[in-house]
């Protein structure tokens, strides 16, 4: 079976969204939250919590994170953590 | 003149945790050098790495920043006086922000136990109508 790129991103969104349940939620998703909901808004995540996000990409997919990177547009979302690793990631 | 409040709690786990899986990366992400000599001149070091986290994310409420403008950490430097009373210092675009709110006095108090620690800021001013 090919490995096509909606894929790729269906796994990535997956393994990131992973990591939020499991770091953030308490490994439930009684409350789930959509691609493109705010993680902050949504009380997901606070700015610690960004840190730790942070730190798991870096430390996962071996990039990173310039200072002028942490904003809501890369990392407040499933959907703009993933497009914003794909695009570090090229 | 009050202008702003903030308060700020944090468990020192999680901080420690940050520092130990991230090391100078975090560090330097969110400390300046005077305090990371600080911290690292005391035996609980994470405990004072917790309490000046907090006294900065404190620091970002009272201002009203929020995430749009970016987080920046380093801009809210947490100094100890001869005393250990911690002060803030701010540059870059948060001063920008106290200034524009015409704060003469940014108040800070921390405190720590073995697993969290808290801060609060308030800010005193000449003006007013910038609260809202």
């Amino acid at each position: 079976m090919s490995y096509t790129e909606p894929e790729i991103l269906i796994d990535l969104k997956s393994k990131i969204r992973q990591f939020i349940v499991e770091t953030f939620l308490f490994g439930s998703e009684e409350e789930p939250f959509g691609d493109d909901d705010s993680f902050l808004e949504k009380g997901i995540i606070d700015s610690t919590g960004v840190l730790e996000l942070i730190e798991y990409i870096e430390e996962n997919f071996r990039i990173k994170v310039e200072d002028d990177e942490l904003v809501p547009e890369n990392l407040d979302s499933l959907n703009n953590v993933t497009a914003y690793i794909i695009g570090k990631t090229g | 003149m009050l202008i702003g409040l903030g308060a700020d709690i944090i468990e020192t786990e999680r901080i420690r945790n940050l520092i130990k899986r991230s090391g100078d990366t975090f560090l330097n992400r969110c400390f300046n050098k005077d305090e990371i000599e600080y911290c690292n001149s005391k035996a609980n070091r994470y405990q004072h790495y917790a309490g000046k986290f907090a006294a900065k994310e404190a620091v970002f409420k009272a201002l009203k920043t929020y995430w749009i403008e970016g987080f920046k950490w380093k801009e809210i430097s947490i100094i100890n006086d001869n005393y250990g009373a911690p002060e803030a210092r701010l540059s870059g675009l948060m001063k920008e922000r106290a200034d524009e709110l015409k704060i003469t006095m940014i108040h800070i108090s921390i405190s720590h136990c073995h697993q969290y620690a808290v801060a609060i800021a308030l800010l005193t001013g000449e003006k007013l109508d910038e609260l809202h």
